[in-house]
């Protein structure tokens, strides 16, 4: 049997080493952390009654401001955007009968440069839905088109 | 029976994030008490703490009220710190296949606090054996030891968190202090030289 003595030194004991186990500051970093990672509130929604009413204020604020600013203040703003020169510059002019239009990039190379597509077979089951496949051995891609109202006379 | 975490409780039901981060804002230094208590380390003790808050906010809509939710996380946590030892001790038995036997089974002498006041000394000592004791005692004589000690809980209270009798929680705790006794006593006798496993079979 433990003595009364013995038994609370080993409780007192027993409590340090607990203690020395947790670090109350390390223990409200992790807290914290772990709060925020899986239980942290969802970002304000739009369709939020708090979001529309904020919206709203905003709005109205706006618009009594605007209403209130002096009518020389506004003309003054009109006036500022009148003075804004164009910065890119446009050429004009006509194209000679002789002169080639040269389009960038080249239409005609561009589509030779596409793979001639070979189709193999062609199957359809299901009504309106129709499957072109290139040759597998080829290329191994299914090429499904669907073909809206196909079938219905 | 007035449960104060109830409000909270519901509303976690309903999917209320903002009132279960309530809860494990509050109870988040207990879970992990309990956790370290078992496992005896630390980051083992946190993951298992964490681990249990995830499950508790998925089964919350189990939670009938039936005992205060304060109890039912009790029981939640100590499970699972019990079940992570065991986990443990698999997974380490597992990892331990190439030590040899002659290094598990010999004698290790604690090494000496080195300088400082005897007393000191002596203490740091005493944590070592105590230490080394509670490593000996199966993770459900630490659960209740932890219960008891750390927690403040009367032996009604731990027989319903852990669902077992009174008797069974008694002489838990009989055992769980005898061993540390033993351990006082051991000190007393003069140089610690106990049997002791190795560190990576914590």
């Amino acid at each position: 049997m433990i003595s009364e003595p013995d038994e609370k030194k080993i409780g007192k004991i027993y409590r340090e080493i607990l203690t020395e186990g947790m670090d109350p500051k390390k223990l409200r970093a992790e807290k914290k952390a772990f709060i925020e990672l899986y239980f942290a509130p969802p970002p304000p929604s739009f369709f939020r009654p708090f979001s529309w009413a904020s919206a709203a204020a905003v709005g109205a604020v706006s618009v009594l401001l605007l209403g209130i600013l002096p009518n020389g203040f506004l003309r003054e703003i009109s006036l500022n955007q009148s003075t804004i020169q164009k910065t890119a510059g446009e050429t004009e002019g006509e194209i000679s009968d002789g002169e080639e239009i040269v389009f960038s990039p080249n239409p005609e190379t561009q589509f030779r440069a596409r793979e001639k597509i070979v189709i193999s077979h062609v199957s359809s089951e299901v009504g309106p839905t129709v499957v072109y496949q290139k040759n597998v051995d080829q290329v191994p891609v299914a090429v499904v088109w669907v073909v809206p109202n196909a079938g219905k006379s | 029976m007035i449960d104060p975490d109830l409000e909270a409780v519901e509303k976690a039901k309903q999917g209320d994030k903002r009132a279960f981060s309530k809860l494990v804002d509050q109870y988040y230094e207990m879970v992990y008490a309990v956790c370290f208590g078992v496992l005896q380390l630390r980051e083992p003790a946190r993951d298992t703490a964490q681990e249990v808050f995830l499950k508790v906010y998925q089964e919350i809509s189990h939670f009938k009220g039936g005992s205060k939710f304060k109890t039912w996380l009790y029981r939640i946590a100590m499970n699972a710190a019990i079940d992570a030892v065991r986990r443990r001790k698999r997974q380490v038995s597992l990892d331990a296949t190439d030590a040899s036997e002659d290094d598990e089974q010999a004698p290790v002498i604690i090494p000496d606090s080195g300088p400082g006041p005897r007393e000191d000394a002596a203490g740091e000592e005493m944590k070592k054996l105590m230490k080394l004791a509670l490593e000996q005692l199966s993770p459900e004589h630490r659960a209740v030891l932890v219960l008891r000690e750390w927690e403040d809980l009367s032996y009604e209270e731990i027989a319903e968190t852990l669902q077992i009798e009174i008797g069974t929680v008694m002489s838990r705790i009989f055992y769980a202090r005898k061993k540390m006794g033993e351990a006082l006593q051991r000190m007393g006798a003069g140089p610690a030289v106990i049997r002791r496993k190795p560190e990576s079979q914590r």
